[in-house]
């Protein structure tokens, strides 16, 4: 029997769909997380919110759930600072005993020496008890392991019941899932120090390193399988992701913007695809979709849309976000170097900043090296590309399930067909962002209510979820299976390649845009 | 002279085959996980602290930190320095 003449094999309902795939289940989580922390906001916020707005205060709504949600936090020599750190004293003399006042900042060891002797008077001499000192506390101790308890506690429940609800044991998942968070959380420490945060080395890749550690020495034990779910926790990361691309902040920087960020990037993005395809002739299609990506949209967070969006395998993300954060490390050292080398303008030097380091904290870094100006304009058209993002997956998945999965007869699939293959979180996503974006927009104290839904919880869920994805990475990934990828360099030459296309191509539309077309609006906004 | 590259393959093989049992072997792995283990602690808890407190470094540090910069942001909504650029920008004439 010829193959044309069998039947189309029999789908599962939308339904059946609904209740055991996986992408629905991220869709589930997330939405649970965001439905839950907007009520939370929402019921906590000011009864004259209204009132306040029209009077045109500066309004602060705050986020109930905050203090039990939270991750390590920066740190500089003390590894136990990123979970614990103490108040910030400041200790005055008393002024009317006649002694000069003495300043001291420090956290909790307070130095208590007097003022210079010169200034003292001669009967105070010695007599350090009868100064009168005053201990201010100018910045509370913060303790961080509620929160980080906290966050353990939601998605080891929300998880597992979402494991159960699929078919599956969540029992097993729990035994698994607190080494697996213990690892997570020592890489995010390990990512929160003060030199390593300020150079862009993002915890996805302590994530990986710690998880890569374990595999290729003492090999990953079986008991920690269930709670390596690597691709639902980066759906699930993905969909609350989502709720921060904010559409209305598209125009920002007006049109500017939108050409530098909008027009470059996606041309950028398919010239590089396309470079990868006809003439490195790369293996793997998902690669070099997954590179051409995170170097031209926005790194790490690209790359992870990118990769779920075109089913990526696991260490093809952990090649791209490992050249993507080497490469910005670089550029955010040299680029500044040399647009100060040059004379470049401050507003143009920040356009051509956040037009191509590939990460946001690295471009805000090199921006404030040049300046004020440069720090607001590179902050601003990375954030605009930042919202790219679902775009690229929306596009990235429909381009995968239309063109590259085609069947090998060459025929085009059925609408039905394109909806079965479909990533369904991208849905989630997409959607997310446009009702996010709605209520940012409608809403009475939208940007207010919603900053805080974003900055309170669901930020810190995303944080998570990646950071747990990566330790999974690690922890499924031999480092014989990344050797292949690198034959021949052509990863690390379709990135270069790619590169420096993006470099050109973005100075001249920054050129073209802020300093030729629209120099007098850029001017006036951005005095 | 075919003996001979067949004695010197079947030696390459052995070394090859002893090779990757003493690979396997327990203690082989947990050497090696104690070692990564160290030089990762040993970069944190010295190198990395110390670098922290040279001049250049602290100064870099702080002034990043005095204009709400998180170097290692992922996304913008991570950037506290964003929210004033927004503000000002939303109150702009265009």
């Amino acid at each position: 029997m010829a193959s044309a003449d069998l039947p189309p094999p029999r789908r599962p309902g939308l339904l059946v769909d609904m209740r055991t795939l996986e992408d629905w289940w991220a869709i589930w989580c997330a939405a649970i997380l965001l439905i839950v922390s907007f009520a939370a906001v929402w019921l906590a916020r000011p009864a004259d919110l209204r009132e306040q707005l029209a009077s045109g205060e500066k309004v602060k709504v705050s986020n109930p759930l905050k203090a039990y949600l939270s991750k390590p936090i920066e740190w500089n020599t003390n590894p136990l600072e990123a979970f614990y750190k103490p108040a910030i004293m400041e200790e005055t003399t008393d002024k009317e005993v006649g002694n000069v006042v003495e300043v001291d900042e420090g956290r909790g060891d307070v130095a208590t020496e007097g003022a210079p002797t010169g200034d003292r008077p001669k009967e105070n001499d010695g007599a350090a008890a009868e100064i009168a000192v005053e201990a201010i506390e100018i910045e509370p101790a913060v303790n961080t392991l509620p929160g980080i308890l906290g966050v353990y506690i939601v998605i080891s429940l929300l998880f597992a019941f979402a494991i159960q609800m699929r078919g599956q044991s969540g029992w097993k998942f729990m035994e698994a899932f607190p080494v697996v968070f213990v690892l997570a959380t020592v890489a995010y420490a390990m990512s929160t120090q003060s030199v390593v945060n300020a150079y862009n080395l993002e915890y996805a890749l302590w994530a990986l390193l710690l998880g890569l550690i374990i595999s290729n020495t003492i090999g990953t034990p079986q008991f920690l399988r269930p709670a390596m779910l690597t691709e639902f926790y980066i759906k699930t990361g993905l969909v609350l992701l989502g709720a921060e691309v904010l559409m209305n902040r598209l125009l920002a920087l007006g049109l500017p913007g939108v050409f530098v960020a909008w027009v470059v990037t996606p041309i950028v993005l398919i010239s590089t695809y396309i470079f990868g395809q006809k003439v490195l002739k790369m293996e793997s299609r998902s690669l070099n979709m997954v590179i051409a990506a995170d170097m031209s949209v926005c790194g790490v967070s690209a790359a992870i849309a990118t990769a779920a969006a075109c089913k990526a395998k696991k260490e093809e993300l952990s090649l791209a976000i490992g050249m993507s954060l080497s490469f910005t490390v670089l550029m955010m050292v040299v680029m500044p170097a040399i647009i100060k080398l040059v004379g470049m303008d401050e507003v143009l030097g920040g356009a051509w900043l956040g037009g191509t380091i590939d990460s946001t904290g690295a471009v805000a870094a090199a921006g404030a090296a040049l300046g004020d100006r440069a720090l607001e304009v590179a902050a601003t058209v990375k954030m605009i590309q930042n919202i790219l993002i679902g775009v690229t997956a929306f596009g990235v998945a429909v381009y995968w399930v239309t063109c590259v999965e085609r069947d090998p007869s060459g025929a085009k699939p059925s609408l039905m067909e394109i909806w079965y293959r479909f990533p369904k979180f991208v849905l989630g996503f997409i959607f997310a962002s446009i009702l996010f974006s709605v209520l940012h927009a409608t809403l009475v104290g939208g940007p207010e209510v919603i900053d805080s839904v974003i900055g309170g919880s669901t930020k810190t869920f995303r944080g998570w979820f990646f950071c747990l994805a990566f330790v999974s990475i690690g922890l499924e990934t031999n480092f014989r299976e990344l050797l292949p990828h690198l034959k021949g360099g052509k990863p690390l030459l379709l990135y270069v390649c790619g590169q420096t296309l993006n470099l050109l191509l973005t100075l001249f539309m920054a050129w073209l845009m802020f300093r030729v077309i629209f120099r007098d609006m850029i001017d006036s906004a951005l005095p | 002279m075919i003996c001979r590259v067949q004695r010197i393959r079947e030696t390459l093989r052995a070394s090859l085959s002893s090779a990757s049992q003493r690979d396997d072997a327990p203690w082989f792995r947990y050497l090696g996980l104690v070692l990564a283990t160290t030089a990762v602690a040993f970069v944190w808890t010295v190198i990395l602290p110390w670098v922290a407190l040279q001049p250049q470094m602290a100064n870099h540090l702080q002034e990043l930190e005095k204009q709400g910069i998180d170097g290692g942001a992922m996304f913008y909504t991570e950037l506290e320095a964003m929210e004033p650029i927004l503000h000002k920008l939303e109150s702009s004439p265009r």
